[in-house]
């Protein structure tokens, strides 16, 4: 079984969504597996962000992630490497199954299941 | 301050709503073009609805600029449902070919009251005629030229310069009907006078409606094949190339397929620095 966490930024948010959303990192860093469950979840660097990497290129509120109905809308906070979707840069976008997110070397791939 | 850019509807001709386009949109053509302080709309496709609710929520002040490359259904059927047009506190311009057709009584005309309940007069916003001089203005920090392209009943394509980005707006046109030759390469020539427009763009979002199969037996229709716009881009040193007015018979897959074509023919022709990619609805990006 691989590594995934849920993801989530009140306990009141788990198993709300209909559909799996994942988030899966596949390039730059340890293979890991998120499940997104919350309403925003901040991925970076920072202390507080929900989707924490040590990574030195990544801000420390690098992307927000927006639960929509039952989808995820991403947004770049401003980044300093910013926000590549399948290679154009970004700074907000509707995610799509299959979509691929680059943020300076780290690559994920989001999902739906 | 980067230029931010949003595919607001992405769909040619009809609005094709449905589980086979939720990837790339349903709604008919519909930009936002957005510098630190202006905001142009290009076309009022069915996107516009949304976009309208968008600005609501955010009440950026200023006015709107919108860009009409021509009155065909699928470039101003939003526009009796942008809410902006209704609030007494928005000013907004509309710019087209003023010379020959105002804009403003085109988009007036779809809202006469056997087509639609709420009269164009009645409308609360201050909604008036833009102007061009010799095919060339500035709204807010952003400057614009036009430029005629081939299409049943004409059509206009738009550069945008703001902030060191240059943007090109050129959908519904023909681009195969202005082909001058072949190279042996495949590549397809276009005027150096056309091409000229389009040249070191930012953006480019293209009329890329056609597979080569489909153009087969379209001719003659006023829409690009999808291949020619990418030969445009290469010619002109274009940055990015957004295929753009998706045929409403394509569903998510065979865009993605159109892609993939695309993507191999700059390739294949020597445009390794050209990123090629479909505009997909509510992506907004980031330039330049």
């Amino acid at each position: 079984m691989r590594n995934e966490r849920r993801l989530t930024d009140s306990p009141q948010a788990l198993g709300r969504r209909r559909a799996g959303h994942v988030l899966e990192l596949i390039q730059g860093a340890p293979h890991e597996r998120f499940l997104l469950e919350g309403e925003e979840l901040v991925l970076g660097r920072g202390a507080r962000a929900q989707l924490k990497i040590a990574a030195t290129e990544l801000s420390p509120r690098h992307l927000i992630l927006r639960a929509r109905e039952d989808e995820y809308v991403c947004e770049d906070l401003d980044s300093k490497a910013g926000v590549l979707l399948n290679g154009v840069r970004i700074h907000r976008a509707v995610l799509r199954d299959g979509d691929t997110l680059q943020l300076g070397s780290l690559v994920f791939v989001y999902f739906e299941r | 301050m980067a230029v931010l850019v949003t595919f607001w509807g992405t769909r040619g001709s009809i609005p094709t709503p449905g589980h086979g386009t939720q990837r790339y949109g349903g709604n008919t053509s519909c930009v936002e073009i957005r510098s630190s302080s202006t905001t142009v709309i290009c076309d009022a496709g069915t996107g516009l609805r949304a976009l309208g609710e968008q600005l609501d929520s955010e009440n950026r002040p200023g006015p709107l600029y919108m860009f009409f490359s021509h009155p065909h259904w699928d470039h101003i059927q939003g526009f009796p449902f942008f809410t902006p047009a209704y609030d007494p506190k928005k000013k907004i311009l509309v710019f087209g070919g003023e010379d020959e057709e105002p804009v403003h009584g085109l988009l007036s005309g779809q809202m006469q009251p056997r087509y639609f309940p709420v009269r164009f007069e009645n409308l609360g916003a201050d909604i008036r005629q833009g102007s061009f001089r010799k095919d060339a203005t500035e709204v807010g920090n952003i400057q614009v030229r036009r430029f005629k392209q081939h299409h049943p009943g004409g059509s206009f394509g738009y550069t945008f310069l703001t902030e060191g980005a240059k943007i090109v707006y050129s959908t519904d046109n023909e681009l195969d009907a202005l082909v001058t030759s072949e190279r042996k390469d495949g590549l397809r020539k276009l005027p150096a006078e056309i091409v000229e427009r389009y040249r070191d763009a930012d953006l480019l979002i293209a009329d890329a409606q056609y597979t080569d199969a489909d153009y087969a037996h379209k001719k003659g229709w006023g829409h690009a094949r999808a291949t020619t716009a990418v030969d445009l881009a290469l010619q002109a040193g274009v940055k990015q190339l957004a295929l753009f007015h998706h045929d409403p018979l394509q569903t998510d897959p065979q865009m993605e397929e159109k892609v993939r074509t695309c993507q191999e023919r700059a390739r294949r022709l020597g445009g390794d620095r050209l990123l090629v990619f479909a505009a997909r609805e509510e992506i907004t990006l980031k330039l330049p």
